[in-house]
């Protein structure tokens, strides 16, 4: 059961990031100022929101850890923060790609540049001490600790356009006035974050299968141990 | 954002000769498809190393 709902789940990511890229290059107007380049902005701000989102998840399920020591919250937040670096990753490569054509230059310290950098660090961060760490339950605990104070970066990065002077532009989405997109750009974003947090939902359920798998193994050699032990 | 109104076939060259849109693009697939490698490797070495446990298991059991 589980493989026909994670085949129908794959085959409904697939055609929703089809139609996304359909609309990216067929259906969405070429914007004056930038031209063709301006197409960045469909799989940049996307991988963004994306990372945000993931960022959410290690934050309740690490909360939940703390209070529950759910070891399936556990494995969630691990899940959600391995997904979440892939997702944040995609946005500090195609930020500079689209930064150089727009402004002339790859990368620039302004607060939204430099507090993205910082949850791609917390990423990197959060999954280090997942590794480096040998005691499971110490590693669980230390990592909650760090997905819920390294949250407080998510909000600030998302206002940072919005409280301060940036090279990075204002935001087209919910800028108040002024601020919009064409109707056909908006729709194209919108399919466009549509299809990304698909496929991270996709890779955040395969990810937290293989966590789930793997604490399996070790129970069963925590029972191979005692057994082998007892003759 | 401004645009000049409706896709035109002929910018179709100008998407692919566009080297940093191709680039964006490709490093976007890349990634995924890195990680979505990496993640099957690891499922199937760890269903493997799981079959195994269990087969140990079960012998030990029935000797036992």
């Amino acid at each position: 059961m589980s493989k026909i709902l994670s085949s129908v789940h794959l085959f409904v990511t697939l055609a929703w990031m089809i139609v996304a890229f359909w609309m990216i290059f067929l259906y969405a107007p070429q914007e004056l100022t930038m031209g063709e380049v301006q197409r960045i902005f469909y799989i940049h701000a996307p991988s963004g929101w994306v990372a945000g989102t993931a960022y959410g998840i290690v934050f309740l399920a690490s909360v939940i850890y703390l209070w529950k020591r759910s070891p399936i919250a556990d494995d969630l937040a691990h899940a959600a923060g391995e997904v979440g670096f892939v997702f944040c990753s995609c946005l500090l490569v195609t930020g500079p790609l689209w930064a150089k054509p727009a402004w002339g230059i790859w990368w620039t310290w302004d607060a939204r540049l430099t507090l993205t950098f910082v949850l791609w660090l917390l990423f990197v961060s959060y999954l280090m001490l997942r590794s480096y760490v040998s005691s499971p339950g110490r590693t669980a605990t230390l990592a909650a600790v760090v997905g819920i104070i390294g949250f407080v970066d998510v909000p600030i990065d998302y206002m940072a356009i919005r409280w301060w002077r940036t090279q990075h532009p204002q935001p087209v989405i919910a800028g108040g006035e002024g601020s919009g997109l064409d109707p056909r750009m908006f729709l194209t974003f919108m399919v466009c974050v549509g299809a990304f947090h698909c496929l991270f939902s996709y890779f955040l359920v395969q990810r937290f299968r293989l966590a789930r798998t793997r604490r399996e193994l070790g129970a069963l050699r925590r029972a191979l141990a005692i057994r082998l032990s007892e003759d | 954002m401004r645009f000049d109104g409706p896709w035109r076939f002929d910018s179709l060259r100008t998407n692919v000769l566009n080297k940093y849109l191709f680039l964006a693009f490709s490093a976007l697939w890349a990634i995924f498809f890195l990680y979505a490698w990496t993640l099957s490797r690891r499922q199937a070495r760890l269903w493997r190393e799981l079959e195994e446990l269990k087969g140990k298991l079960g012998s030990v059991r029935s000797t036992g």
